[in-house]
């Protein structure tokens, strides 16, 4: 069944689609008029309208202003679900489970770097394996090792030697995901991910060193240790094949649990278990253990980032660096949240979103609870990523909900097309951003332009008032897959 | 015959051609253009796996998926396939740096939009997959 969106325009930032056809309720999308007249070029917002005929919905269907078409949920989504007659799904949460951003700040300066940038690039790209089946020749874990790490996260990477324990503080949920199941984590997603622990992978995968050219909120920067001037790392990727395997091998189980529960699926991506069915609990435990394989994917990225550092500028930059904050943006979590006027626990799915409790919240560590959660929001390799805090406004409105990131705007095969007589890599060193790359496909089609101007999406999601504006920070040099 | 269609974030694709055979030719040869481009890859080895699934469409689909999980899990890239009874078989060699391009990943095959038809002209699917 596909229902055909028209949106009605709430102010400059909010946009409702009323409900028709099986939406059990109205969706909610955060855009400016421009950006939906993009919206209605794909069918992304028929995606938004999809969800909400999901069982057991609470609230609206919503949508970021970094949507886009996906698979199942729009790239951008966010749905929460009632834990007795709501739904758990695969397609809410996406292959690359725990997909998410860690920001690194170093106590070095854009000056510093500059001059050895070209040195540095190299020493990154080493460093972190990327690209084709990428994985380390260092590191292949057996299967209690692996079951160690998805149920100990970046924490067991930390006691394995990869990093410090004060990392831990800055992970969302402390890198570690108390349900996690490491026994329903088939034997393929463990061949797939046994070496793959500590690799990028490829597509919109990657390392940035970065500088800090704006701060919008000094303070809060000061408080988040970022400031004018400063280098920063941005890593982003996820639980690799894995993760990939594990929705995989969960979504064949959810089919059927659908057809055996009579769920009417407007796309069959969108398959899902009745909370508390054992389908639902196998997946739970299994994408809980996947994501904290990505939470030890990105801690012993940062161990290499170290690393490379520490050959360039020495033992004490290496030791200088600390994590900002990690986030995942790909991810279902059971949270409390306030809904018509009363706390009900739900089960929020975020595909391309971003966790984004407000100053106060009790999940967040100490060193933020003044702050709020911070939101990593990376740009094209060309432009500027974004750090932003949780609101007040986002807790009473998308179940403390943000933007992950630019949205693409070109196909990969449009932005390849488009690419064929030039070379980016050139033009984006002659713009002072170095490229690193497995493959110059990759580079092509994550080009600048691809992408949304990730600056419009930022301004939504303040005007908004669902994410508050701290710093912004241009690239210098990128790893990609 | 196959052709890219339409999407902003990953790769979509109909398929055609006059018999199932003929399908999972095309899927190969879309899988391995995906991931290495042109480089020429040699059928030096082969993965034999059973055709499971409730029909025709099912079949196709997890075959699909199985040449995504032979590349990432084991570098296998693909070359040809035949159909022998309920098997499969697949040819092809592993990922060489020195011989192949490697283009991008995928992650996976998605169920958005997967259709498998049959027409007067042969047989005809849609495929979606996270790059």
């Amino acid at each position: 069944m596909t229902v055909r969106p028209v949106l009605e325009r709430i102010d400059a930032w909010r946009w409702r689609l009323p409900k028709s056809g099986g939406m059990r309720t109205e969706g909610l999308i955060f855009a400016s008029r421009e950006q939906v007249a993009e919206l209605e070029r794909d069918e992304s917002l028929t995606q938004v309208a999809n969800v909400a005929c999901l069982p057991g919905i609470v609230g609206p269907s919503i949508a970021m202003p970094d949507i886009h078409w996906g698979y199942g949920f729009p790239i951008g989504g966010v749905a929460a679900f009632d834990l007795d007659s709501g739904v758990v799904s695969p397609g809410g949460v996406g292959y690359d489970i725990n997909c998410g951003v860690r920001l690194l700040a170093l106590p070095l300066g854009v000056a510093d770097v500059r001059p050895r940038l070209r040195e540095l690039a190299d020493a990154l790209f080493r460093a972190v394996p990327s690209g084709v089946g990428s994985a380390r020749s260092d590191l292949r874990l057996n299967d209690g090792q692996l079951d160690r790490v998805l149920a100990g996260g970046a924490r067991r990477a930390v006691e394995m030697g990869f990093g410090r324990t004060e990392d831990l503080d800055a992970i969302e949920a402390g890198g570690r995901l108390r349900d996690a199941d490491p026994g329903r984590v088939s034997k393929r997603a463990r061949e797939r991910g046994r070496d793959q622990l500590g690799t990028l992978g490829s597509g919109n995968h990657f390392v940035e060193v970065q500088w800090l050219d704006q701060a919008y909120d000094a303070e809060a920067a000061a408080a988040l240790g970022l400031e004018e001037g400063g280098v920063t790392v941005l890593v982003h990727t996820g639980s690799r094949g894995l993760g990939h395997q594990t929705c995989d091998d969960h979504l064949d189980v959810m089919l059927a649990s659908a057809r055996a529960h009579r769920i009417r699926l407007p796309d069959p991506q969108l398959c899902c278990a009745p909370l508390g069915s054992p389908e639902a609990d196998a997946y739970w435990g299994a994408m809980n253990a996947a994501a904290n394989f990505a939470f030890a994917n990105r801690q012993l990225i940062t161990h290499h980032v170290r690393l490379a550092f520490e050959r360039i500028f020495g033992a004490g930059v290496a030791d200088g660096i600390r994590v900002v904050y990690d986030v995942a943006h790909n991810i279902a979590k059971l949270e409390e949240h306030e809904v018509a006027g009363r706390r009900r626990r739900v089960c929020v799915h975020r595909k391309g979103a971003t966790r984004a409790f407000p100053p106060g919240h009790a999940e967040l560590a100490p060193r933020f609870r003044d702050l709020g959660q911070p939101v990593l929001v990376p740009g094209d390799m060309g432009r500027y990523s974004f750090v932003l805090l949780g609101t007040a406004r986002a807790a009473a409105e998308t179940f403390s909900s943000c933007c992950h990131g630019a949205g693409r705007r070109l196909s990969r095969h449009a932005a390849k097309r488009s690419a064929r007589t030039r070379d980016v890599t050139g033009e984006l060193a002659a713009a002072g951003v170095l490229v690193r790359a497995a493959s110059r496909a990759t580079v092509d089609e994550e080009m600048p332009e691809a992408y949304k101007d990730v600056a419009g999406v930022v301004d939504v999601v303040a005007g908004a008032g669902i994410g508050r504006k701290v710093a912004r920070l241009r690239p210098l040099a990128v790893v990609k897959g | 015959m196959r052709r890219l269609l339409a999407h902003t974030a990953d790769l979509r694709a109909e398929l055609a051609a006059p018999d199932l055979a003929g399908l999972h030719a095309e899927a190969v040869a879309l899988v391995r253009e995906t991931l290495v481009g042109s480089s020429p890859v040699a059928a030096r080895e082969e993965r034999r796996f059973a055709r499971a699934g409730e029909d025709e469409a099912e079949r196709f689909f997890r075959f699909v998926r199985e040449l995504v999980y032979l590349f990432d899990a084991e570098g296998f890239v693909p070359a040809a396939a035949r159909l022998e009874g309920d098997d499969a078989v697949v040819a092809g060699e592993r990922f060489d740096p020195l011989r192949h391009v490697f283009e991008r990943q995928i992650k996976a095959l998605t169920r958005h939009r997967f259709r498998l038809e049959r027409g007067p002209d042969g047989v005809r699917a849609e495929l979606v997959f996270d790059l």
